[in-house]
């Protein structure tokens, strides 16, 4: 066609209010569009108001147990799951170690891996790196999406020594912080990384990763909590929810709910309990 | 603002190629631009709206008129803006969303956007540029490299058909 029939060019602003609405694979395709629509759909902030938008479709990336190294990308629509897309984790990895905001840390090997890849299933990108120390007590692993950064940052803990690895300056950083045994597996939720530690005493503590500082912190615990508590960690709404069994009884369950925000002080006013 | 009892409030608003509208007016004012004259006195005469035509003026107050007789139920009036939309072109939607915008009528804009967005999902980028009207102005070997990096977003496309 040699004539168009030309729409009035809507501007760039409203333009990218109907992308937000688009879904990622769309997005990708349409940077090659111009490299002003490039620049919009690179954009940090973007990103993240996409990521943040209530209309888009909740996806759930399973394990996939009919190929070694797969996983199945499902996606939730009107209450209903959809297979989007059968997909290989980068050189076939498939331990996850743990997750934020859409992106897996992977490894080679549970046991004593030393290379690990940042990937993100719905931009099917990924992202190398070595682990450049050596500790030798059980590793914990955290991944926390720093904002003032607009890129994640990864957190190796063990014992009492942990690294933190920054993907945008491709740079670590190694502190001592406070002794724990084990490992234990936590949760990203409301721009931070939490896990429940025990100390040698097995006294349980919450601890969460400050991307500010890039340091290791306790988290007071609420006072209703004993030492011999046996607390655990989820995210609920994008806040951090602790959850208790009553000792001996597992139909009680006693539950708290961070109040939202970057404050770590008193933020506890919530709390149920179903017995 | 009109009172709750007595004779219904009409407004009359003005397209930019000079049609005259009758609306009621606790259907017009769902548009806060429109809230705003209303309440900052200036609708007594005519309400001029200089960035919408006639043609999609009408389409917009049809919206205002269908909406409003619905009642407080969400699904309901999702389900009529669903209708409402469904039979479109892109070049219809493309004016609604500008006029929806100016009107500062947020839930209409959710809705446009959200179908443009539906529309769009699976098409070219060919089909893309055409539509916004927007040049293309990478160098053949830059667009390569953006089209190489991103290759699986292109399967599935839908063949372009100018709908």
């Amino acid at each position: 066609m040699s004539i168009e029939h030309h729409t009035s060019n809507l501007p760039n602003e409203i333009i990218e209010i109907i992308l937000l609405h688009l879904p990622i694979k769309s997005l990708l395709r349409f940077k090659s569009v111009s490299k002003s629509w490039n620049s919009i759909i690179s954009d940090p902030v973007f990103t993240h108001t996409h990521l943040q938008f209530s209309n888009s479709p909740h996806l759930f990336l399973i394990k996939n147990r009919s190929f070694q190294g797969a996983f199945s990308l499902l996606k939730l629509e009107a209450k209903k799951f959809h297979r989007e897309a059968v997909l290989s984790g980068p050189y076939g990895w498939n331990t996850v170690l743990c997750h934020c905001n859409g992106v897996l840390l992977l490894t080679d090997s549970y046991f004593k891996p030393t290379c690990y890849a940042l990937w993100n299933p719905s931009t099917r990108t990924e992202t190398y790196f070595t682990f450049r120390y050596t500790f030798y007590e059980d590793m914990n692993y955290g991944i926390c999406y720093d904002p003032a950064i607009h890129d994640f940052k990864v957190v190796f803990a063990a014992g009492k020594n942990y690294a933190v690895f920054c993907c945008k300056t491709d740079t670590w950083t190694r502190r001592v912080g406070f002794p724990f045994k084990g490992t234990h597996s936590g949760v990203f939720a409301d721009g931070a990384y939490y896990w429940v530690w025990r100390d040698k005493e097995d006294v349980r503590h919450v601890v969460y990763f400050d991307s500010r500082i890039d340091k290791l912190k306790r988290l007071q615990k609420p006072k209703q909590l004993t030492d011999e508590d046996h607390v655990s960690v989820a995210c609920l709404k994008d806040s951090l929810c602790l959850y208790c069994n009553a000792l001996g009884d597992e139909t009680k369950v006693r539950f708290w709910i961070k109040e939202k925000g970057s404050s770590f002080k008193n933020c506890w006013n919530d709390w149920i309990s179903c017995m | 603002m009109a009172a709750e009892t007595g004779t219904p409030t009409t407004l009359t608003l003005k397209s930019n190629d000079d049609e005259l509208f009758s609306v009621a007016e606790s259907a017009a004012i769902l548009s806060v631009t429109i809230r705003n004259m209303v309440e900052d006195g200036c609708a007594g005469g005519v309400i001029p709206l200089d960035n919408v035509d006639g043609k999609t003026l009408a389409s917009v107050i049809t919206y205002m008129n269908g909406i409003s007789a619905i009642p407080a139920d969400e699904e309901k009036k999702k389900s009529y803006r669903d209708k409402f939309l469904s039979d479109k072109d892109f070049e219809t939607l493309a004016d609604m969303v500008l006029a929806a915008n100016y009107l500062n009528m947020s839930c209409l804009m959710d809705a446009v956007s959200a179908k443009i967005a539906q529309v769009m999902e699976k098409k070219s980028v060919g089909w893309v540029r055409r539509k916004f009207g927007i040049e293309n102005d990478y160098t053949p070997e830059e667009e390569a490299a953006v089209k190489e990096e991103h290759k699986w977003t292109f399967e599935g496309v839908e063949t372009d058909d100018d709908n």
